[in-house]
């Protein structure tokens, strides 16, 4: 399988803390990775590094053979490497067809017959979305709004679907139908990154996996022995060993 | 009386309408950009005695603005050379076209002596393309500065495009032909066909702009790009981009109200601050972001200042000055609710 | 004297005399700059602030309208009158004040640019009595006690003697307790009610200040040129000086005053070096403005802070000595401090939290934990008094929670999520900010320089408290300039300053280096030792299990567990709600 992306020493800062500690690793095509990990642990700031949404970012990251650099964002999506973001990011007053018609902007002079086969496609794989065509996006609730999310990023037909904690915040339900749509894009060979705190959801998804804990990876490999890896107990619970002996001297 | 009535009436909607397209300008500006764009009135001047240039069969003096311009953005983006030669070439060629072609319309126009509606054409083609250039000889550089420094920024605009026009222009007043001479009769009011035009254009305009905003897709996605900058660029949309498009929009807008208003009164260099400032209590009544709000608001500027036969004009100011500080209140209140 | 005193002397000095030595024709012009630097330093004043105001023209107008037509019209005195005039424009100011400035973002400039005109049109419009758009002549001179100021030299002096003033008075203020709240006014809304400052009050004290500041402006400027119209305070006056105060540099009083010469004299010069080659004065204009763009788009943050680079440093303000008097805690370990009842809360449709009962005992360390969204960021805000709740009760020592800024005087200090200090003030002055709640000296005792003694005591405790926390060295570095670990400890020590019983901390090992959360633990210790009561919300579990009592954990905006470490981490609901349910079907 070919190299669809390859990082190598990633380090990215955030004002004066380092949030994203030399991190290397990359991603075959129609691989699905995770990365999972408590809250704080610079998931989302991954994320928003390869998107080129950050400033203070160093290493090399390599996409289909091209460095990206200093790619603007608008770039990065002309070159198939899209997000769901954490938060969304969704225009409030515009309805839920509009903004699957904005994920395909960059496709906009396919034609018409194009677009709507598009729509067609994601109306298929969630069917919610095509009931509430033209509800704005503002009144729709929070698993909706995920939904929205994920068929705008789609609708850009990329070749690295990368997600941001997909569960915050859903029912369980809305869950579930939310993975069911990853899984069906998986079969038909989607390349992806999910990044997730819900570390038993992530790895029932993805194949290889990394633990990633304040900026470093703690663990990683194929999903299933990283289940039973107590490591990743750890990282979520810790063990409180580091600051007990260091307090103990005073 | 109500002869009266329904003359101060028609009197007040016709300037409401050319301060509407100002307001326009100014809300379209803001929610795209975040600039409270102080220099807008310029344009009206701009389009007016350009339009007044044409007319008389010269060469308007913002033709040279305009290539002035154009050359300034290419020698700001001669760094672009050394990263990508090609793109720069493309860029640099794709201006100086730009100036040919305002240069041969320009001439063509003259000789042809088109008419009134050909020559506003032509004017519109001269003056709208300054407004993407000011955006990127001011806002660009510096997308991320205070609200302040861009209204700052915009005062030492409006200054240097007033002085420039009192350069180009002088002092004096210019005659600017109407659409069509003349009016009729409806009823007991004598109504200009100008006033026609002016409905006829504003409604278009306002029409052409909803119809952009909620039926073509890249009129949606400068109403993205204004609602959430990050998720706009997600999409792929070229956020400066979408900047420039509306100072370019606003412009234009801007440059029609002057061209419509300019057989009404004096057209003169310094015509824009005036014109200006009413489409902007206009706009502020909208909280400079709500299109229907700021278009009750120039109504009712228009229709206060057609009350000037009865009404000292300097009390009338005061009243509609001090009326636009509870409308900004409700509408702070009103936005805090909803951020919530 | 230090060196920058005796430099403010020179340069003051210097300025007082220029009136002799300028040729007659540019007096006046030295006295034109010497009123907008006036009303300049006030609108910086206000810009610190984080208002920014385009009526301070029309301030301008009503001080000198009220002083010239009172004195003309009925012979008064016109130090009286002005001073008349001066307080009569400082009574609107405060009504205008309270009006408007709960305005937020763009509305508030709009405002003032609506009062702004409307008070400058009726200048125009009330002809009968202000003689309307021609204006008034006849102004009698000003005249201090009996003797008539006529001559311009003179009078130019004094308008730069109370200039000087003002600026010495506002730096003055700048160093101390209103001026640090003063710092906080612009962005960090959150952070002045937490340490006792009532924001309402103070941005309509700081607005009427720069109201009478303009007003004064105004009334020199009428009885310096004993005419009166109402065009020198149009609209195009407050850009004017607006622009002057953005240009100057709003960090500092002084920037008023460079920002007022600066542009007087290249106005000036720039007409005179175009008369010379011949070309016309339009250009001047031209050239204005795009000298003004390029200016800003270089210098966004105005001269001042490009010429203070050359300037000996100002003297720092002392802090010897006793600090202010620390309650002594006791170690009643029974006592609840903090009790929530069935807390709960309500958004739109969502319910984020419900049937919250939990106790703060003093002398405790308490960790609030849960995995995202589980709604501790909303419950640490319901706690430290920035939101409300729709259900159930928080009693604070047995009282109901107050409001805003009353916290922090019944003993309930906080760190923030997002560090809350001003980059540009020193950690000492940053610090002392805690003691606020504590000392009264307000506006004026610190405009006048009346607080010394107290001001003293508060540096004194926050020498105190950076000491304790281990940053004594660091005290008079700008507080930006240090890395987030240390910029988290000041905090703590800003919190401390403020005598707290209970400490609430905000995710404060956020963004730390491993060495620098070790700091922050042995910091935690040793304050629990010291009796202090601390609510600590956190992420990095590893730290919370290492060093915290008790546990409350949260799952879906409702308690899940509370105990131990031990007992939590055993917990299989906790170490469910954190590493997520699994699916039901197979991958």
């Amino acid at each position: 399988m070919t190299k669809l992306l390859e990082v190598a020493n990633l380090t990215v800062g955030y004002g004066e803390a380092i949030a994203i500690d030399d991190i290397s690793f990359s991603v075959a095509r129609g691989e699905f990775i995770t990365f999972i990990g408590p809250n704080g642990a610079g998931k989302t700031t991954l994320l928003n590094s390869l998107m080129g949404v950050l400033q203070q970012t160093f290493g090399t990251v390599t996409f289909a053979g091209e460095d990206l650099k200093a790619l603007k964002p608008e770039a990065r999506v002309a070159r198939g490497i899209v997000i769901v973001p954490e938060r969304r990011e969704l225009f409030p007053g515009l309805s839920v067809e509009d903004h699957l018609r904005l994920g395909a902007f960059l496709r906009r002079h396919e034609g018409r017959a194009k677009m709507a086969a598009a729509l067609e496609r994601i109306y298929t794989l969630l069917p919610k979305l095509k009931e509430r065509r033209k509800q704005l996006a503002g009144t729709l609730s929070g698993g909706e709004q995920q939904m929205v999310a994920v068929g705008r990023a789609l609708m850009a037909e990329p070749q690295l679907l990368m997600l941001d904690e997909p569960s915050t915040g859903l029912a369980p339900r809305i869950t579930e139908e939310i993975f069911e749509a990853i899984d069906r894009l998986k079969a038909a060979g989607m390349t992806g990154i999910l990044v997730e705190q819900n570390a038993n959801l992530a790895l029932s998804v993805a194949e290889r996996g990394f633990v990633l804990e304040v900026g470093n990876v703690v663990a990683s490999g194929e999903a299933e022995q990283l289940r039973k890896d107590p490591r990743v107990l750890a990282a979520y619970l810790g063990a409180g060993d580091r600051y007990r002996e260091a307090m103990t001297d005073t | 009386m109500s002869d009266t009535i329904l003359f101060l009436l028609v009197d007040g909607l016709t300037n409401g309408l050319v301060y509407a397209l100002l307001a326009l300008s100014l809300v379209l500006v803001f929610t795209v950009t975040r600039v409270v764009n102080i220099a807008q009135g310029e344009y009206v001047m701009l389009g007016a005695l350009t339009l007044a240039d044409l007319l008389q069969g010269r060469m308007p003096g913002t033709l040279y603005l305009l290539i002035g311009g154009l050359a300034l953005c290419a020698i700001l983006d001669v760094g672009r050379w050394r990263r990508d030669w090609r793109q720069a070439s493309l860029y640099t060629g794709g201006l100086i076209v730009a100036g040919i072609v305002a240069l041969a319309l320009t001439r063509g126009a003259l000789a042809l002596h088109l008419p009134v509606i050909g020559m506003m054409v032509v004017a519109l083609i001269l003056v709208a393309p300054l407004g993407a250039l000011i955006y990127r000889f001011t806002v660009h550089p510096i997308p991320n500065a205070t609200t302040i420094v861009f209204v700052i920024i915009s005062v030492g605009v409006s200054m240097s495009v007033q002085g420039l026009g009192l350069l180009i222009w002088g002092a004096n007043p210019y005659p600017v032909d109407p659409i069509a001479a003349g009016g009729l009769m409806m009823g007991p009011v004598f109504i200009p066909y100008q006033s026609f035009a002016i409905l006829v254009t504003a409604l278009l305009a306002m029409g052409g702009l909803y119809v952009f905003s909620e039926f073509t897709l890249v009129g949606k996605a400068l109403q993205a790009s204004a609602m959430n900058r990050l998720g706009a660029q997600f999409c792929g949309i070229p956020v400066n981009a979408t900047g420039a498009l509306a100072f370019l929009l606003a412009a234009a807008f801007s440059a029609v109200s002057g061209m419509l208003l300019a057989p009404l009164i004096t057209a003169n260099y310094e015509m824009g601050f005036m014109v200006g400032l009413k489409g902007f209590v206009g706009g502020a009544m909208g909280g400079l972001i709500d299109y229907p709000l700021s278009l009750v608001g120039v109504m009712i500027v228009g229709g206060l200042e057609s009350t000037s036969a009865y009404v000292a004009s300097a009390y009338r100011d005061v009243l509609v000055f001090s009326l636009l500080i509870p409308i900004l209140l409700w509408r702070n209140t009103r936005s805090r609710v909803e951020a919530r | 004297m230090s060196a920058r005193a005796k430099l403010a002397l020179a340069v003051s000095v210097i300025l007082l005399a220029v009136p002799w030595v300028l040729p007659s024709f540019y007096v006046g012009i030295f006295a034109y700059a010497g009123i907008y630097a006036l009303v300049a330093v006030g609108l910086v004043l206000l810009l610190q602030a984080g208002q920014i105001s385009l009526g301070q023209g029309a301030f301008m107008g009503l001080g000198a309208y009220g002083s010239a037509l009172v004195a003309r019209a009925y012979g008064i005195d016109t130090l009286v009158t002005l001073v008349l005039s001066v307080s009569a424009t400082a009574l609107v100011a405060a009504l205008i004040g309270f009006i408007t400035l709960r305005l937020r973002g763009h509305y508030l400039p709009l405002a003032t640019l609506a009062y702004g005109i409307a008070l400058a049109s009726v200048f125009t419009a009330w002809h009968e009595v202000t003689g309307g758009a021609s204006g008034l002549d006849k102004i009698p001179p000003l005249s201090l006690f009996g003797f008539a100021l006529t001559d311009d030299r003179l009078y130019t002096q004094l308008i730069w003697a109370i200039t000087l003033l003002a600026v010495l008075g506002l730096s003055r203020l700048r160093t101390s307790r209103t001026g640090r709240a003063i710092a906080t006014l612009e962005g960090h809304d959150g952070l002045a009610q937490a340490f006792g400052v009532d924001t309402t009050v103070l941005r309509v004290k700081v607005f009427v200040f720069s109201a009478v500041l303009a007003a004064l402006a105004g009334a020199l400027y009428v009885h310096l040129l004993r005419f009166v119209s109402p065009s020198p305070f149009s609209l195009l006056t407050s850009f004017k000086l607006l622009i002057m105060a953005v240009v100057g540099g709003p960090m500092s009083a002084a920037g008023g005053v460079l920002g007022a010469l600066t542009l007087e004299s290249a106005q000036w010069t720039l007409q005179d070096i175009l008369a010379r080659w011949g070309l016309s004065g339009n250009l001047e204009v031209i050239v204005f403005g795009v000298i003004l763009v390029v200016m800003l788009l270089k210098w966004p943050q105005g001269l001042w802070p490009a010429v203070e680079r050359f300037l000996p440093k100002p003297t720092l303000r002392s802090r010897a000595g006793e600090g202010l008097a620390r309650t002594a805690l006791t170690e009643n370990r029974g006592e609840v401090l903090l009790r929530l009842e069935g807390i709960g809360i309500r958004f739109g449709g969502l319910q984020a939290l419900e049937g919250i009962d939990m106790e703060l005992k003093r002398g405790e360390f308490v960790g609030l934990i849960g995995p995202n969204g589980a709604g501790k960021t909303t419950l640490f805000s319901i706690i430290s008094g920035l939101q409300r709740q729709t259900a159930g009760r928080v009693a604070l020592f047995g009282e109901p929670l107050p409001t805003g800024h009353e916290i922090v005087r019944r003993g309930m200090a906080r760190t923030f999520q997002h560090v809350q200090l001003i980059p540009e003030m020193s950690v000492i002055e940053n610090v002392a900010l805690g003691a606020y709640c504590r000392t009264d000296a307000g506006f004026l005792r610190g405009l006048f320089a009346l607080d010394e003694q107290e001001n003293r005591q508060a540096l004194a405790s926050a020498r105190a408290a950076l000491e304790r926390v281990g940053l004594g060295a660091e005290a008079d570095l700008a507080a930006g300039s240090l890395p987030l670990g240390k910029q988290r400890i000041v905090e703590i020590a800003r919190a401390l300053v403020a005598d707290p019983q209970i400490l609430l901390l905000d995710e404060p090992a956020a963004g730390l280096r491993f060495s620098e959360k070790l700091t922050l633990v042995k910091i935690l210790r040793q304050l629990q030792a010291e009796n202090v009561t601390i609510l600590l919300v956190e992420h990095d579990m590893e730290l919370v299990m290492g060093c915290v009592e008790r546990l409350v954990v949260l799952d879906r905006g409702r308690i899940i567990a509370q105990g131990s470490p031990k007992d939590v981490q055993a917990n299989p609901a906790v170490i469910s709600a954190y590493l997520g349910g699994g699916r039901d079907k197979a991958a």
